[in-house]
């Protein structure tokens, strides 16, 4: 396999390229200029540098179509996908190069005239700028409400309409939560013909004429250049259900993988230390978490479902260790190539003195005063207290576990896993009452179309390879003095909506599994995970209010991977 | 203003490097995409057999 260039995957964080605002045309200064001529370069460094890595731009379409990194991983041990890609590799930091060294040229002031030819795309390519640009992508495209696109710089979007004092307004909502407003359609499939927007899931092909519109256009390009314009519904069908068939193929993938790595030297922990350390008796990883009296329960819920992503045995063995002596080395954000050491002694997770021990403080409401003499870490292996341990010294400066009580999933999740590696992914239908000067927190099912959409494309494609996921029951309705009084005394259940489970307000649960098929969600409570909770998706969305989620950036994880080997 | 006139002529050549640096990218991002796809459709064929060959000569 032909490693990639670390400076190259250095940059690789995708960015748009800012057109330059044409109001300022008119004056435009020389620091204005460098600023874009600047921007031009990073832009084009950052986008050649995704698909001039291999690891990269495999995992990069990992990310894009839902399949395992390790299953796309073989496409480049097969005999000439790894050429090819070479190829085409070699060709964008062509294109790139001349690209920059044009650009420098101008901005130095050689260029200027008539005469200079600048950059000329070779035959081939200048038949086929042609070919896609205005050929392929059908001049009467119309965008459908309720659908998810992607447009050619890779942004997925879904499309929702609002009616607002009578008027339709149209929204753009992206992965990130960020929302675009258009006051009228049009503008909105200008857009939509510009960037090519191709559908990925939604209510449209239901609809009639649009299937038409994103029909591949044959016969238009060369064979070797055509676009890969596949049903990408069809496809991903597919794929999910070649994972589920492949599922031996790829734990036996991921142990070569891991196998490579050790070949490479890249893990502090052996295999066996691993097993020792982070298994319960006879029980995996994740079997055996019981949240003790601290109310940690985000932090205990996102370790557990952390432990249960086919990374976590990576990012742990990469990055902690277990000094003779009994104590730990933990680099914080696991897999991160700016961790920093933390050390954990033993008496760091064991039980320790409360320091809050009969003083009344936060999240009692002010009633009753802390009665808890100790504090006590998870119940669980080593490992997972270490973990544990780390998450909490790595925030606050030291174990104090009083100061780590509540908080968020998400947070907790990417003080382990680092920004980079983890990318935030969460929805919460809580909504602030101006009139009243309150926040409510209702249950999913009360979120807006468009946020409900989003939601039901995270349970429909929830894949533990992808996500790391807690979730977060509804709050007690505190205006009644009886909620006030049995959240007081720690009494705060409530059933279950349609079902007689019961559930504790505000409290973290870990997401561990969805079955599409069933439409059945289950999920652990931090109190006691060996037993699992199974809900329908709908039981799911009237209990719980928040997800609080992270997605797991494998690109990243594999960039960082290769600079510990590097720097190893 | 003639210093003007001489930097927006800069930004109108970068724009035209760029323009043509952007359809080769559409090009190669599609050949990049069709070189994983094609791979993909060979899963979708049920070819997980030669795939673990593949494993096994990794």
């Amino acid at each position: 396999m032909k490693s990639p260039d670390t400076p190259i995957l250095s940059r690789v964080e995708e960015k748009k390229i800012t057109n330059f605002p044409e109001r300022e045309l008119a004056d435009i200064s020389d620091a204005k200029i460098k600023q874009y001529a600047n921007a031009i370069l990073a832009g084009i460094d950052n986008e050649s540098g995704v698909y001039a890595a291999t690891e990269q731009g495999v995992a990069e379409s990992a990310k894009n179509i839902n399949v395992s990194q390790e299953i796309l991983g073989l496409a480049l041990a097969e005999n000439g996908v790894a050429e090819k890609l070479s190829e085409i590799q070699a060709q964008v930091i062509g294109a790139a190069t001349v690209a920059k060294a044009a650009i420098a040229r101008i901005m130095s002031g050689v260029t200027i005239g008539k005469s200079d030819n600048i950059v000329e795309p070779a035959p081939a390519l200048q038949a086929n700028e042609e070919n896609v640009s205005d050929g392929v992508f059908p001049a009467n495209f119309e965008v459908q409400t309720g659908a998810r696109y992607r447009a050619n710089n890779g942004v997925l979007r879904t499309i929702s309409r609002e009616t607002e004092n009578g008027k339709d307004r149209y929204y753009e909502t992206f992965e990130t939560g960020e929302k675009n407003v258009y006051l009228n359609k049009e503008k909105l499939d200008e857009m939509a013909r510009k960037e090519e927007w191709k559908i990925e899931s939604g209510n449209v092909i239901a609809s009639g004429d649009l299937k038409e519109t994103v029909e591949p256009t044959k016969g238009t390009t060369e064979k070797d250049h055509a676009a890969p314009r596949w049903d990408l519904l069809e496809l991903t069908e597919a794929l999910k259900k070649e994972k589920e068939h492949g599922a031996p193929l790829i734990r036996e993938a991921q142990e070569r993988r891991n196998k490579i790595f050790e070949g490479r030297g890249v893990f502090q922990m052996s295999k066996e230390d691993f097993d020792q350390h982070f298994s319960k008796g006879s029980f995996a990883v994740h079997e055996g978490l019981k949240q003790q009296n601290v109310r940690n329960c985000c932090a205990v819920a996102a370790i557990h479902a952390f432990s249960q992503s086919p990374s976590f045995e990576l990012m742990v063995r990469t990055s902690m260790r277990r000094l003779p002596d009994g104590s730990w080395e933990v680099r914080l954000p696991l897999l991160d190539k700016d961790a920093r050491v933390i050390t954990i002694a033993p008496n760091e997770i064991q039980s320790q003195k409360n320091p809050g021990f009969l003083k009344k403080h936060g999240g009692m409401e002010g009633i009753m005063p802390d009665f808890r003499r100790t504090l006590d870490p998870v119940k669980a292996s080593e490992g997972i207290r270490v973990l544990e341990a780390a998450y909490i010294k790595g925030k606050f400066g030291q174990v104090n576990r009083l100061s780590a009580e509540f908080g968020s999933g998400y947070d907790v999740l990417l003080q382990l896993g680092g920004k980079e590696n983890f990318l935030e992914y969460s929805l919460k239908s809580s909504v602030y009452i101006e009139k009243e000067g309150k926040w409510e927190h209702p249950g999913l099912n009360t979120l807006s179309e468009s946020n409900e959409l989003f939601l039901n494309h995270f349970l429909e494609t929830f894949d533990p390879d992808v996500y790391i996921a807690t979730v977060n029951t509804k709050h007690l309705d505190m205006s009644k003095l009886s909620n006030k009084i049995r959240e007081a005394f720690g009494l705060s259940t409530y059933k279950g909506s349609g079902t007689n489970k019961m559930f504790v307000a505000r409290h973290a649960y870990s997401l561990t599994a969805v079955d599409k098929q069933t439409k059945i969600v289950t999920i652990a409570n931090p109190w006691d995970t060996t037993k699992p909770i199974t809900l329908t998706f709908q039981q799911f969305k009237e209990t719980f209010n928040t997800v609080s989620a992270v997605r797991i950036h494998h690109a990243k994880l594999l960039e960082n991977m290769n600079v510990i080997h590097h720097e190893e | 203003m003639l210093m003007n006139n001489e930097n927006k002529k800069k930004k109108e050549l970068i724009d035209t490097v760029l323009k043509k640096y952007r359809a080769e990218m559409v090009v190669l991002k599609r050949r990049h995409d069709k070189v994983i796809i094609d791979f993909l459709e060979t899963l979708k064929e049920n070819k997980i057999e030669e795939v673990r060959n593949v494993l096994k000569n990794l």
